[in-house]
């Protein structure tokens, strides 16, 4: 079977702090602390290309797990803010790495639903054509498109990166997705002029709505009881969002961690980076994965763990 | 179907995350001045709607200041 064996993530060191944003945007600490969850905001090197900081979570990876560059035959790149429109971003990164030329590389455009996506099409994709070392790359420095005079962005968004390893080892291999797509809502969440727009209320109510609904449907699709599974990880749009999902599903919070105070909302990536660390908790059997936004799109994901 | 004061603030006590003394809620004085922020707004619009099968559009919105208005309006519209 493929699945995940390992992830690497690479979130840049300089951050900047919404405490510093609260006469701007007439904020309070309580509203940034527990509404909004973010404290601080991660961003990228102004010099920094996004295959710069795929390539940093590469090399995350590359310290963690013992595999051979070599031998890597797929390489996905999930973004919506590619080094260029053309070449393809993981064409790039190819070269950068130096890889294989047998190697398969392509971008996937989607944004907060792309890991799960990612990892969806990337299986298939090894599966259907005996592929053995897949690379499975998010990476969306938003920091380039925001207007920093926005609160309803600025606040928000953050640049990370992460690099999943996908192979016939797995430690999580993962069961019936479901996926969707609203695109009458296009215009909710897009980037013209090179400036992301988004219309806070209306991505709210879709995640509210759409979120919870999807999951129990994931539920029945996989014969699962949501009582049982071990984690939930969703993606990190805000805490406030969070919270109104776990609270529609009746989740324990416990189980379903918001962590992205010290980094932000950092698109594609919130799932792995979260991933990251209930892949070492040999508690957690089984994880619920879901990620939405920018589309409308969605797309939710069981895993379970196969080993150690 | 009408919608009463009392139906309106069932549902607002109904609604996720809300950090306010429901008790305390005065339906003719505006949210903001009531500690309920934007978010809570967007809390408690997004509940209305489902109860009332109706969408408020976002330039209704910033009208919709307190629960009596909210009444007015599911009251001008149902």
């Amino acid at each position: 079977m493929i699945g995940i064996e390992a992830i690497g993530v690479y979130i840049p060191e300089t951050r900047v702090s919404n405490y510093s944003k609260k006469a701007q945007f007439n904020l309070d600490d309580y509203f940034i602390e527990e509404k909004l969850g973010v404290t601080h905001v991660a961003v990228k090197g102004a010099s920094d290309q996004t295959s710069d900081m795929a390539i940093r979570a590469f090399e995350a990876l590359s310290r963690k797990s013992d595999f051979d560059k070599a031998k890597i035959d797929c390489l996905i790149i999930v973004t919506q803010n590619p080094d260029y429109n053309l070449p393809h971003t993981s064409a790039i990164m190819h070269g950068k790495l130096d890889l294989s030329s047998n190697c398969a590389c392509f971008d996937i455009s989607l944004g907060c639903s792309g890991f799960v996506y990612g990892l969806s099409l990337i299986e298939s994709f090894m599966q259907r054509n005996d592929l053995h070392h897949g690379i499975l790359i998010t990476a969306d420095p938003y920091s380039t498109i925001l207007d920093q005079n926005d609160k309803n962005t600025s606040l928000l968004f953050g640049d990370a990166a992460t690099a999943t390893l996908v192979n016939r080892n797995p430690r999580f291999t993962s069961g019936k997705y479901t996926f969707g797509t609203s695109g009458k809502g296009y215009s909710e969440l897009i980037c013209k002029d090179n400036i992301l727009f988004m219309n806070g209320r209306s991505i709210f109510d879709f995640a509210a709505r759409q979120v919870p609904a999807d999951i129990k449907l994931l539920m029945e699709q996989n014969g699962q009881n949501i009582e049982l599974i071990d984690k939930f990880v969703f993606h990190q749009g805000s805490k406030y969002i969070h919270q109104t999902i776990i609270s529609r599903l009746k989740i324990d919070p416990q189980k379903a961690p918001f962590a992205a105070r010290e980094y932000g909302n950092t698109v594609s990536s919130s799932i792995p980076i979260l991933l990251e660390k209930e892949l070492e908790d040999t508690s957690v059997n089984t994880i619920v994965i879901c990620g939405f936004g920018v589309g409308l799109s969605w797309a939710s994901g069981i895993l379970f763990r196969t080993s150690n | 179907m009408k919608a009463t004061l009392e139906d309106v603030l069932s549902i607002i006590e109904s609604a996720e995350n809300l950090t306010i003394n429901l008790k305390e809620l005065i339906a003719d004085k505006p949210f903001v001045d009531q500690g309920i922020d934007s978010l809570d707004r967007m809390s408690i619009f997004l509940n209305i709607e489902d109860a009332y099968g109706v969408k408020i559009p976002d330039e209704e919105i910033d009208t919709l200041i307190s629960v009596e208005k909210i009444v007015e309006y599911l009251n001008s519209t149902l």
